[in-house]
């Protein structure tokens, strides 16, 4: 009878004690989470290159590519929410066209995130490159980079250049065309730019696509508001009758 | 007569075996992936519904192949149940062919339950139907008789586990073939440069059969590429099993 009650406190204190190393762990999780410990970089430095998980991935490299596309999506929403640095984007978004190298959307959303909220457009720029690289009968990439010459570098001259490859390939809607003879027109006009994040808003069906084309075309509009008011010449404010749509 | 026999038992005790159990995992896999998944995708959902299903064919496949492919002709000789069918007129060659005929019974069924509930799910989710991802759960299923005719084989003279590691490591390499004649090309030696290319063509070549990046963007598979890799998959299929016929033929089973 006292052996057998012996071994039950026995019992009960070792379960007692394993779930105390269990909740030790889970403070120790919460203090690297919570404070200096975890280190910005260190956020996805073991994300591994997209050679090594195309050559791990036994043949489904395009179920992997769409973990690594909501692991970007999870990335770039969580840092957008908080401190609005961006890293690791231009990795993670490598990786995923690596391991997909058709996935347009990744190419899209990866060039504007670098070029607009991370600061490296030319970064953005490489990563179309290679989309183009790898499909080049597709006139979204063409137009894409098109849109970071004009909007982010304000290089017109490239900016018509790529408008009009992409007027060219197959499928294009006839708006590249006419932005590709626009910016020739009207290069450097504000208008122009706004009309293009209007047509990066409609045609996307990315979420924070259209969000960050919303804020832009707010704040160009601010822009173009306070050139109005500070007396620009009539004649350039009637030029905004000649939009490309 | 007698093959189709021994195909139609390997086929029931698959079912026996709780086999069509995966269908169910695979059901709600899918199902649950597409419903938590897709809002989460921004846009991409009938993408990555269309990626889950196909892996998950190819995954769920393997699974069925490692799990019961590996000790179709073991079982029987452990159980001593061998002596009582080859005491009957029924060769060992037909008794080899009889296994994996009823072995790719019970994986065409898997696959085409999985791919109807693919398309269910593509139909439920408003995307349609997609006679792509028909080809590409084609091209899985060829892919999957290849990897049972390797287990086959690997049964045919070596143990239960030691045959899944075997058939896993194959089906690894089979994805890695492409590499290894890039991994020659930098070799100092002719003849391990050789050796590569040995390799690189007598391993099977599992990434003939994947076209599962093509279809999930809307890319056709030309039918030259469809009928090549079928006649490929077969023809490496039938090789392996006439080599476990002539293995098995062999074997002494006392």
């Amino acid at each position: 009878m006292e052996l057998s009650r012996a071994r039950k406190l026995t019992e009960v204190l070792l379960v007692l004690f394993a779930l105390g190393l269990i909740f030790s762990g889970i403070c120790v999780k919460k203090a690297i989470i919570g404070r200096a410990l975890a280190q910005p970089a260190e956020e996805l430095m073991y994300f591994p290159s997209g050679t090594f998980v195309r050559q791990t991935s036994l043949g489904q490299e395009s179920t992997v590519a769409d973990l690594a596309w909501l692991r970007a999506i999870q990335y770039y929403g969580h840092h957008r929410l908080t401190d609005r640095r961006y890293a690791m984007v231009g990795h993670i978004f490598d990786v995923v066209t690596t391991l997909d190298p058709q996935f347009i959307q990744a190419y899209v959303f990866g060039a504007l995130v670098l070029s607009q909220d991370a600061g490296k457009p030319y970064e953005g720029l490489a990563l179309l490159r290679k989309g183009m690289r790898h499909n080049p009968e597709n006139w979204i990439l063409a137009f894409e980079m098109g849109f970071i010459y004009y909007v982010v570098l304000r290089d017109y001259r490239s900016a018509g250049e790529y408008f009009s490859i992409s007027s060219r390939l197959p499928g294009a809607p006839d708006y590249t065309s006419r932005f590709a003879a626009f910016v020739e027109e009207r290069a450097g006009h504000t208008e122009t730019a706004i009309k293009l994040w209007q047509e990066i808003a409609a045609s996307s069906p990315n979420k924070y696509v259209r969000e960050m084309a919303e804020e832009k075309m707010a704040e160009l509009k601010a822009e173009l508001d306070k050139e109005a008011s500070g007396g620009v010449s009539e004649g350039r404010e009637g030029q905004t009758d000649m939009s490309p749509l | 007569m007698r093959v189709i026999a021994i195909a139609r038992n390997t086929f029931r005790e698959a079912l026996r075996d709780k086999m069509l159990y995966v269908l169910v995992v695979f059901s709600v896999v899918l199902v649950v992936s597409t419903r938590i998944m897709s809002p989460l995708a921004l846009g991409e959902g009938v993408k990555i519904t269309k990626d889950i299903g196909l892996s998950a064919i190819s995954f769920f496949g393997m699974l069925a192949i490692i799990v019961m492919g590996t000790g179709l002709v073991h079982k029987e000789i452990d159980k001593r149940t061998i002596f009582v069918i080859l005491a009957k007129p029924v060769s060992r060659q037909e008794f080899i062919l009889g296994k994996f005929l009823g072995m790719a019974d019970a994986l065409i069924a898997i696959v085409l339950v999985m791919l109807i509930t693919l398309e269910l799910t593509l139909l439920v989710s408003r995307a349609g139907f997609d006679v792509l991802v028909l080809k590409a759960g084609f091209l899985t299923f060829i892919e999957l008789l290849v990897m049972t005719s390797i287990a086959v084989l690997f049964s045919s003279f070596s143990t239960t586990a030691l045959s899944a590691i075997f058939t896993f490591s194959f089906y690894v390499v089979g994805h890695f073939t492409g590499d290894i004649l890039l991994f020659a090309a930098k070799l100092p030696s002719a003849f391990t440069q050789h050796v590569c290319r040995f390799l690189y063509y007598v391993l099977p070549d599992l990434q003939l059969f994947n076209v599962r990046g093509m279809v999930v963007h809307g890319m056709d598979v030309s039918t030259e590429r469809l009928l090549a890799a079928t006649a490929y998959g077969l023809l490496y299929a039938a090789g392996a099993l006439l080599l476990s016929a002539v293995v098995f033929s062999r074997r002494d089973f006392k």
